[in-house]
């Protein structure tokens, strides 16, 4: 039980949480894993430099400058896209690889190397690090709440109805005085917001030290699986990342066997496409496209 | 064969620039077709272990790159599938596609080769280099020269390809046929042509092309397959394909520009952090480029 429920499922739920707002107004958010690496590295820079702080503040701080890193990485995306007109899904995939490769070279830097000549940082200082036996269960219950918060606004509130009306039909959004723009930005604020935490939190409470990515780690890609099989409803995604948590922890342990872990990705791919053709059929019969 | 700077840099990018090339104007072609297909870099990856693993368990270049090109494309079938007949989107596809295509690769690898990478090709199965004997003239001119020019035979068969396929796509009966499914794909149909045929034709070959792009990179850049050796230069193609516009000439400087930019990292040492600073630059370009273009549109009033 314990491989199988972990931190990371709390880490699957909230990045598959991120990718869910913004496809709720009809963007495919690939750019979840660059945030995701962004915040990680930046939590993980101040956790090592600002080690002198008690932990009191300097928890809050490190996921606090993960989520600012996060949130400016999406302005970039969003300023792009509505100032520029570049398609969006593009210039994610352009930033995830920018995001990639800036990341080794901040880890590979002389203030935050380790000294042991190995390609990581260093460990994180001990004030930082969030520790305790049942951090699963505890960063899972706010990762739900975050959830149900994320369904109650999408479902009460004005902002949800701009978010709704924006996918479903962007002319009669427009000409029933819904300011597209802004809407746009709040989702992408809210899930920079989201995927920044929980970059932060997986530096701080698993990873403690980021290593050099030689290609993505894939908790952001994960996150998007969970969120395609879930259909974007935030409450079914709890459950979904259960699931995917489960299998991807499974999968982890799978390296001991000497059976590649990447039997994972295939047997998710293949859910998820089952589940893609499920649900183009059911949106067919409906008559919604 | 002594290198100068300059000739690294222009070998580098006629290196680095084929693949690119030649999965830009397989991309091209769907494009045309109007398709979108975002999983070009699994299907890369995939060419690019075909082409190795084949190639060595063979012990035939040709059979290997051959092959690597026929099974991609057999591959971008369910793609075509999917995409065509199920009306899956298709972002959502291409993006299946990309995670599903290394994980299987690692998977087949793992049953030949015990690990994730393959055996490393012996010199003698890599893709030939043309023209090799001629740098051994002593004259500066024709050794600058010899050395530019003696690249890989891929490299020629790359800029034959670009011009074959753009010949076909803008001078032909059947390229019109092709690029009216993307300008109006019910009109088309009407008039009698059969649209879903051409589009999975179109798959088809690209798919063909991605293929060979992957083997280009682990037959001649290196000589081994690694999990990293595709990262994210199906993209690159990709964002040559958009800046280009569709325009064969265009999109051949753009994977020049990408080569080259992509090849500067052969410059720095390996061991210095830099080198994944210079990484980004390609990716970088591309934001500059396109911020460009957006206020040269801008000014002519375009938007």
């Amino acid at each position: 039980m314990a491989h199988v429920f972990d931190v990371r499922t709390a880490i699957y739920l909230l990045t598959a949480l991120a990718f869910t707002i913004t496809s709720k107004g009809g963007v495919f958010n690939i750019g979840v894993e660059g945030s995701f690496i962004i915040s990680s590295i930046v939590a993980c820079t101040v956790g090592i430099l600002f080690g002198f702080l008690t932990p009191i503040l300097l928890i809050p701080l490190c996921i606090l400058s993960g989520i600012v890193a996060s949130c400016i990485y999406n302005v970039i995306i969003y300023m792009l896209k509505t100032w520029c007109g570049i398609n969006e899904i593009f210039s994610m995939i352009i930033f995830n690889y920018i995001a990639l490769h800036l990341s080794n070279f901040i880890v590979k830097l002389d203030m935050i190397k380790s000294t042991n000549g190995a390609d990581t940082t260093q460990r994180i200082c001990e004030n930082a690090m969030i520790v305790g036996r049942n951090r699963p269960v505890v960063s899972f219950i706010l990762a739900t709440v975050l959830c149900i918060i994320t369904y109650l606004i999408i479902k009460y509130k004005p902002i949800g109805h701009n978010i709704n009306a924006i996918k479903s039909n962007p002319k009669v959004a427009l000409l029933s005085g819904i300011n597209i723009d802004r809407t746009l930005f709040y989702t992408y604020m809210m899930s920079s917001f989201i995927s920044g935490y929980a970059g932060g939190f997986y530096v701080l409470s698993i990873s403690r030290r980021i290593s050099v990515l030689s290609g993505f780690e894939g908790y952001g890609f994960t996150g998007i699986l969970i969120a395609l099989f879930a259909d974007s409803n935030p409450v079914l995604l709890i459950f979904a990342s259960l699931l995917f948590g489960a299998i991807k922890n499974a999968g982890r342990g799978l390296n001991l066997l000497n059976i590649p872990s990447q039997v994972i990705d295939l047997i998710m791919c293949i859910i998820i496409l089952t589940s893609a053709i499920y649900y183009t059929n059911k949106r067919k019969k409906h008559g919604v496209h | 064969m002594a290198f100068t700077n300059i000739e690294i840099l222009i070998y580098s990018t006629l290196l680095f620039a084929p693949p690119l090339l030649i999965a830009a104007i397989g991309c091209n072609l769907t494009t045309c077709a109007g398709i979108i297909n975002i999983g070009l870099d699994g299907f890369m990856t995939l060419g690019a272990f075909v082409g190795c693993a084949t190639t060595y368990l063979t012990g035939n270049t040709l059979i290997g790159f051959l092959l690597a090109g026929i099974i991609t494309s057999i591959s971008t079938i369910f793609f075509a599938i999917l995409v065509l007949k199920l009306k899956i989107n298709e972002i959502l596809v291409g993006f299946l596609f990309n995670i599903f295509l290394p994980a299987a690769v690692v998977l087949v690898s793992y049953f030949y080769f015990g690990s994730s990478d393959t055996a490393a090709l012996p010199p003698y199965l890599k893709i030939p280099i043309l023209f090799r004997k001629l740098g051994r003239s002593d004259i500066p001119i024709i050794r600058f020269l010899s050395n530019i020019f003696s690249v890989h035979i891929t490299t020629y068969l790359s800029f034959v390809l670009v011009f074959i396929i753009s010949f076909v796509l803008y001078k032909t009966k059947y390229g019109l046929y092709i690029r009216s499914c993307n300008a109006n794909k019910l009109a088309t149909k009407y008039v009698g042509i059969n649209t879903e045929k051409l589009q999975y034709l179109c798959i088809v070959i690209s798919g063909f092309l991605y293929g060979i792009s992957g083997a280009i990179v682990t037959m001649a850049i290196t000589n081994q397959f690694k999990i990293t050796s595709i990262c994210g230069q199906g993209y690159i193609a990709l964002a040559a394909v958009l800046f280009g516009e569709s325009k064969p000439l265009n999109i051949m400087i753009y994977c020049l520009i990408f080569g080259f930019f992509s090849g500067l990292k052969t410059i720095v040492p390996s061991s210095s952090a830099y080198v994944h600073l210079v990484q980004t630059v390609p990716y970088v370009i591309m934001v500059v480029i396109l911020l460009i273009k957006f206020f040269i549109n801008r000014k002519r009033g375009i938007i």
